[in-house]
């Protein structure tokens, strides 16, 4: 089989980690697929460009939150000199104009694996009542503001403390309808309107990563709890566990939404309750725990994508400890050097 | 199946919940209590199979069985 080039966005393997050195990772385990990695990195210092093992070139793109046609531009560049079959992008900031531009990328001869508008658009936190409602779980009380007035009524709603979270990203518990006040104004300012309200709840945080194909199977899922987090919320070690309600519910999310891509679906647990707090619609930064419990869902992807056999691949055991460490390395300034001036890695 | 037959468990009293990712450790009586347990002996037993296993009075082992099996209630496993 000839190589398959795949861009991986999110390489900047830091303390706050993008999925895409997992994503790389495992493709680079999958001995059935023949790829190489093409890093798309949007700073010169993120490690995963210098981690020549699971990225084999680099390439500095601009911010496609910025100027679409340049980023298209910039991508067709890197099919043109280089080669690029399909890219698998990894931020949320990324996604809005990989869904926009899936087609005209298609015509370029760059695939991707990803949701359409209107299935990402579904799962933003402020319409989150209607899937949990579908998928047979429950959504902690929320209210969707956007005033402080209607702040202050959703707080004496739901009653103290309350959960305040932008609807992209970010979320702060608040004590005090002061405190409130001040994370919906942060919010607002970094963020923008809906504000989301929301009540406190108490259990396991439980987490599914999972892989749909678009025509309502699940290709993989693996759940996992975060037993160590570091000071920014981020998984430090972890455990795989088989909690049947919510595997279920995943799968019921993939089959009743026809979900198309990558997705992690976090929860808190309480006995029998489920709760959903959130959808991303793509590969969180621990994906790699499922590869290595032989659940490979960017392999998967791939797959898919391009139309080779693909069976779901839901074994795995629950019990499957995941530690992340961190890591040195030393190199020489020339690949740096390589990135600044002429924006790609030397190799 | 209840919610202690799910356990993994091994012989050095360290638990594992595969459906919550909780684990637990136990000392040695609270191993054999909760084998007994799993073995589905009923709690009204467990006083007597103390006693006759370790050097307690059937009183002082109804309590410890009592407590254990609170515990255990709260931590959702009964």
């Amino acid at each position: 089989m000839a190589t398959i080039r795949v861009g991986v966005s999110g390489i900047n393997a830091v303390d706050n980690p993008g999925p895409g050195i997992g994503v790389a990772r495992s493709l680079k385990e999958c001995p059935d697929i023949d790829v190489e990695i093409v890093g798309l990195a949007y700073d010169a210092m993120e490690p995963g460009i210098y981690m020549d093992w699971l990225v084999d070139k680099s390439y500095i793109v601009p911010y496609p939150s910025g100027n679409s046609a340049e980023y298209l531009e910039r991508l067709c560049q890197i099919r043109d000199t280089h080669g690029l079959d399909h890219v698998i992008p990894n931020l949320d900031a990324e996604l809005p104009f990989y869904i926009k531009y899936a087609t005209t990328l298609e015509d370029c001869g760059i695939r991707t694996f990803l949701p359409s508008m209107p299935q990402f658009r579904l799962r933003g936190k402020d319409r989150l009542a209607g899937i949990a409602d579908a998928i047979g779980i429950e959504l902690p009380r929320t209210e969707v503001v956007t005033s402080c007035d209607m702040l202050v009524h959703a707080v004496e709603e739901l009653g103290l403390p309350v959960m305040v979270k932008g609807s992209f990203y970010k979320a702060c518990m608040a004590h005090t309808t002061g405190e409130a006040i001040e994370h919906y104004n942060h919010l607002v300012a970094e963020w923008g309107y809906p504000i989301i309200v929301q009540e406190v709840v108490t259990g396991d945080e439980l987490n599914v990563v999972g892989l749909g194909d678009g025509e309502g199977t699940a290709l993989g899922l693996v759940g996992v709890k975060k037993v160590s987090i570091t000071a920014l919320g981020k998984i430090w070690t972890g455990v795989t566990i088989k909690h049947e309600p919510m595997l279920a519910a995943a799968e019921a999310f993939v089959r009743t939404f026809r979900w198309r891509g990558p997705f992690e679906l976090e929860c808190i647990v309480d006995g029998d309750h489920v709760y959903l707090i959130e959808i991303n619609p793509r590969f969180p930064a621990w994906l790699y725990f499922a590869t290595g419990v032989g659940v490979n869902l960017p392999a998967q992807l791939l797959r898919c994508s391009r139309g080779l056999p693909v069976t779901p691949c839901m074994d795995y055991d629950a019990g499957k400890l995941f530690v992340r460490y961190s890591y040195e390395m030393v190199t020489d300034m020339l690949p740096f050097q390589a990135m600044v001036t002429r924006g790609e890695s030397l190799s | 199946m209840s919610a202690i037959s799910k356990l993994a468990m091994n012989d050095e009293g360290f638990a594992f919940d595969p459906m919550t990712g909780a684990c637990y450790t136990l000392n040695q009586t609270g191993l054999r209590l909760l084998q007994w347990l799993r073995e589905g002996r009923r709690q009204e037993d467990i006083p007597h199979l103390l006693a006759e296993s370790y050097d307690v009075s059937e009183d002082s082992a109804a309590r410890d069985a009592t407590d254990f099996c609170l515990r255990l209630k709260t931590l959702k496993l009964a």
